[in-house]
């Protein structure tokens, strides 16, 4: 089970739910049942489900009230799949027995699994509501968790930790929870008094600290990484958070070892030539973004990546084949329209009316990105559209006000209309924003679009 | 089919000079005879291996300068010196290698009094006094030369009485001289790069700041980070002094700018030169000449001071062509790596576009672009573009980026319709070896039509690029003795018109990066062998207009004359 990225600890064995106890309760099953119910569970243990199933369906002829008996058979069908048939058995368990936590999580957990998240997160609360089991109360936080529910988990978590305080996948999941939550001065509380340096413990240390804007993000990601290489999430993490502090050459080489276990990764991959890219190490770079789109040919993000490095490197051809190709796609990326854009700008004049089709598109798609607007007012500009330029760069400045570019080109226009002071003020405006070159530009972009894609 | 009677005869009448060149072969292949040749200093820039300042990146430019007027242009390769106490003074100089004739040189520093030393960034060339000897100005990052041509094979150092010295701590680098007020003298600009001051013991150490780092590789730090210097310009009274005009001049209403490589050209046609500065990592500066001894920047109106979307650049050389012929100077500009060049075509608006994409000059990004030089390499009546390239310091390389310490040289041949093509290896230019090179200069050392190009490199002896055998078109030199205006004829354009076509160019000291070219003019003819007619447009507004002239040959044409004569 997983919460956003973040790996969670699992409770083992479905058994653990049967366990979970009907003690107490006015209707606890015979011994009988019992003692039909221990002399199955071998069966479902070793696999053998159709024996098992033959053999709890006697059972509950004999014990047709028999809760626990329905709950096994529909652990049973739970095991082959056969989703309707297990909610159908949970439901009867349920029937009979409307607290039996056991067959309330397992409901839970085919709901949550058909999409029925609220139905879902009502069974996992009432399940939580009726029990003070440790590793009940755990399974139904992590089931709120997977039903969005994060604030419900918490409640749940903290309730199992106060349970078993020196728990410690207990305070990792709770953390967890809180982290989700936005909380993220709890979690790190809980986090610390957890004491354990494993490599999912570092990781959402990281997490956490990178959430409160700490540096030290990048030293617990690095650390898990190197403690768990094979992770992959962990490794793009530390890699990403290396490349934002501008330490490529530590993104690469937390990246090397994960990649020998996942030379194919395309998770790795797209990461690898993001560092790449911002070593200068544009051929490896784009080996890295090649090899990862070569694996999935449907990932915008590694397209991005490839007919960005090509553009960079000025192999334009290229980069329209690569870019146009993932524009088949009528739901692709903008950020590729956007590309297709620039691509074609830069290939030719006799190609500014594509151009412009593609700077369309990328706006229809995202309506938010300055750089779309930039560039579709350089179109317009070189049409002599003045006006309309003008309001494409005015677009781009009010949507991203640390833009300079726009303003350049604002005073460009009014110098050619002769209004001297617009011209002055917006070259003002222009200069005070900064003189970025270009490789800063496209590294900002890198930062703002393909790094989160990279994710 | 109408068409087709007229555009017969434009291809009859233009001969080859307009067809296209895209499938023929190149004909110059270029080899480097500098050791062979002689000249055999060694470039120092500080540290070779560990620089701690952007001042021991920069490196140096090369002059040519035919100092002993005997026909031949001489080479003057401008030195750095060493960080800390020197240990050998006597290399710590810059050179001036004396033209033999005969594809040699002779190392005359001494002899010619030129052994001063420090850290020597740029140099120009110009008839200072009119005495009709050129004379040397030499930037430093400290006190500038201006070495007087005693006209005996000696110069003497008349910096500080003539008033250019400037003062210690100054980082001056490239240089002109130009007649911006057309008096007949010739003046002179001295950008400035970053204002260091005389200790710089101040300035961070690699790797400890923003910008201080390429690619997370810490290396020298700026020019960002560190203030900008400003440029000045003195006018020449006429008596052997100078005036610094650089306030009244209006130089200083722009600031903020690192200074580097000068380009005097007279953009708009109005017949008053103009200058241009590529500026490191800031907007690149055109100052336009207001005819009455004032300019103002038109850098950001013209589009020159940027790339086309407003990016600053990390311009470093610079050199103007007319490549497509339509009588209006376009500017071709070196840039850092990760960026492309600017090969800004002249609109005749006032405005330029970058077309460097268009022309197929973008593509190599991981080249950092120092000296350029435009010349007709194939002398067949289209210029073509030569740059020279290499990274700032040897540690980039721990980055293993595509972008290398050493790297090679670019030549580009005009294909005549806008585009160029790369013909790098054709002309033999990757067998020459990678260095990190800075200045170049270009010119026609050896009197028979051939554009040779020095190269000063960084740490290393220069190359001497020779085109081994004479390119199969014809050609024509000329050099202009003004009486009027200013002896060299600095800012006089020149027309020549030769097939249908007219080609322009004009007479400039400086240019390329922190250099000078020879300062006669050459135009190739292609297959036609004589000129049709030669307009010269001359500073003091006076125009020659001389018709029938044979090719192959360097003439000299005075002004007023109505005539020319063969030079020696």
């Amino acid at each position: 089970m997983c919460i956003g990225n973040v790996r969670v600890r699992p409770l083992t064995g479905i058994l653990v739910t049967l366990a979970i106890a009907v003690n107490g309760s006015a209707q606890a099953p015979s011994t009988e049942e019992q003692q039909d119910l221990f002399s199955v569970l071998p069966l479902i243990e070793r696999g053998e489900l159709s024996r098992a199933e033959e053999q709890l369906v006697a059972d509950i002829e004999r014990h047709p009230r028999s809760a626990i008996l329905h709950n096994a058979l529909g652990i049973v069908f739970r095991k082959q799949n056969r989703l309707d048939r297990a909610a159908d058995s949970f439901r009867k368990a349920l029937e009979i027995l409307p607290s039996f936590t056991a067959a309330q999580l397992q409901l839970a957990a085919i709901d949550q699994q058909q999409g029925m998240k609220q139905d879902a997160a009502r069974l996992f609360r009432a399940a939580a509501d009726s029990t003070a089991n440790f590793e009940a109360l755990v399974a139904a936080g992590l089931g709120l968790a997977d039903c969005e529910d994060y604030a419900g988990a918490t409640r749940v978590l903290e309730r199992a930790r106060a349970v078993r305080p020196d728990s410690q996948s207990a305070a990792y999941n709770l953390a967890l929870a809180q982290y989700k939550t936005g909380d993220l001065a709890a979690a790190m509380t809980t986090l610390d008094s957890n004491g354990v340096a494993e490599p999912d413990v570092l990781y959402l240390r990281g997490k956490i600290l990178n959430g409160l804007g700490k540096p030290e993000a990048a030293s617990q990601f690095a650390a898990a990484c190197r403690g768990q290489p094979g992770n992959e999430s962990f490794c793009a993490d530390a890699a990403l958070a290396a490349i934002r502090r501008q330490e490529f050459l530590e993104a690469v080489a937390l990246l090397e070892p994960a990649l020998a276990r996942s030379p194919a990764s395309v998770v790795l991959l797209p990461v690898l030539g993001l560092a790449q890219f911002r070593l200068g190490r544009y051929r490896e770079a784009i080996r890295s973004y090649a090899g990862a789109l070569e694996k999935d040919r449907t990932l915008d993000a590694s397209r991005e990546g490839l007919g960005f490095l090509y553009y960079v490197t000025g192999d334009l051809e290229k980069a329209r084949a690569v870019v146009e190709q993932g524009l088949i796609n009528p739901k692709a990326d903008f950020y590729l329209a956007y590309l297709d854009a620039i691509v074609l700008y830069r290939l030719s004049p006799q190609l500014r009316a594509k151009a412009a089709a593609a700077v369309e598109r990328a706006i229809q798609s995202n309506t938010r990105f300055a750089p779309s607007y930039f560039q579709r007012g350089k179109i317009r500009m070189q049409q002599n559209d003045s006006a309309g330029a003008l309001a494409d760069f005015e677009r781009a400045a009010e949507l991203d006000p640390k833009y300079p570019l726009p303003h350049y080109k604002m005073a460009q226009i009014y110098a050619r209309q002769g209004r001297i002071r617009d011209a002055e003020a917006a070259r003002r405006k222009f200069s005070a924003l900064g003189n970025l070159r270009e490789e800063e530009i496209l590294a900002r972009q890198t930062l703002e679009v393909l790094m989160p894609a990279a994710r | 089919m109408r068409n087709a009677v007229p555009l017969l005869s434009l291809v009859l009448l233009t001969g080859f000079l307009c067809a296209t060149v895209s499938q023929q072969k190149w004909p110059v292949r270029f080899a480097d005879t500098a050791a062979k040749a002689g000249l055999a200093s060694a470039n120092i820039s500080g540290s070779m291996t560990n620089k701690k300042y952007i001042l021991e990146m920069n490196g140096s430019g090369v002059a040519f300068i035919d100092y002993n007027r005997d026909g031949y242009v001489d080479i003057f390769l401008v030195n750095g010196t060493q960080l800390g106490p020197p240990s050998d003074t006597s290399q710590l100089i810059s050179h001036l290698y004396r033209n033999n004739g005969d594809g040699t040189f002779s190392d005359v520093t001494h002899e010619a009094g030129l052994i001063g030393s420090g850290w020597g960034q740029g140099a120009c060339v110009a008839d200072v006094d009119n005495d009709g000897y050129d004379d040397l100005f030499v930037t430093y990052y400290g006190k500038n030369r201006l070495y007087h041509n005693n006209r005996n094979g000696t110069f003497t150092d008349i910096a500080g009485r003539a008033g250019v010295a400037g003062t210690d701590g100054r980082w001056n680098s490239g240089c002109a001289f130009i007649d911006y007020d057309r008096d007949g003298k010739v003046d002179l600009f001295v950008a400035n790069y970053v204002d260091l001051g005389t200790n710089f013991s101040h300035v961070a150490k690699p790797g400890s700041g923003e910008y201080c780092q390429y690619k997370g590789i810490p290396i020298a730090c700026g020019p960002r980070g560190l203030p900008a210097a400003v440029n000045y310009l003195y006018h020449n009274n006429g008596d052997g002094t100078f005036t610094d005009v650089s306030v009244s001049s209006g130089l200083r209403a722009t600031e903020g700018h690192y200074a580097l490589g000068v380009l005097t050209l007279d953009y708009d046609n109005d017949g008053w030169p103009d200058i241009y500065v590529a500026c490191d990592s800031a907007a690149s500066i055109l100052y336009h000449n207001k005819r009455d001894g004032t300019f103002d920047d038109a850098g950001v109106a013209s589009g020159l001071a940027y790339n086309e979307d407003g990016e600053a650049q990390a311009g470093m050389g610079v050199a103007a062509l007319d490549y497509d012929h339509d009588g209006f100077l376009d500017v071709v500009k070196s840039n850092f790596s990760d960026d492309s060049p600017n090969l800004y075509h002249n609109n005749r608006d006032g405005m330029f576009s970058d077309r460097v994409f268009q022309a197929g000059m973008g593509r190599l990004r991981n080249l950092l672009g120092w000296g350029v030089v435009a010349a007709d390499f194939d002398n067949d009546g289209w210029t073509d573009i030569l740059m020279v390239n290499g990274h700032l310091t040897p540690e980039i390389d721990a980055a293993k980026s595509d972008s290398t310490y050493r790297q090679r040289k670019l030549l580009y041949r005009n294909l005549r319709d806008g585009r160029f093509e790369d013909v790098t290896v054709a002309a033999g230019l990757d067998a020459t070896g990678l260095h990190s090179s800075r200045g170049a200069a270009a010119g026609d050392l050896s009197n028979d039509g051939r554009i040779s190009v020095v190269v000063n490199e960084l740490h290393e002896r220069p190359s001497l690029l020779v085109p081994e055998m004479p390119p199969p078109n014809h050609w024509i030199g000329i050099q202009l003795v003004g009486t009027k205006s200013n002896r060299d004829g600095i800012g006089a354009r020149v027309e020549v018109e030769v097939g249908g076509l007219r080609q322009i160019d004009e007479v400039r000291s400086g240019g390329s990066y922190l250099s000078q070219s020879d300062l006669r003019l050459h135009f190739g003819l292609g297959a036609i062998a004589r000129v049709s007619r030669i307009t010269i447009r001359w500073p003091s507004g006076a125009i020659d207009r001389l018709s029938g002239i044979p090719a192959d040959r360097h003439v000299v044409i005075e002004e007023g004359a109505q005539s020319w004569r063969n030079r020696k």
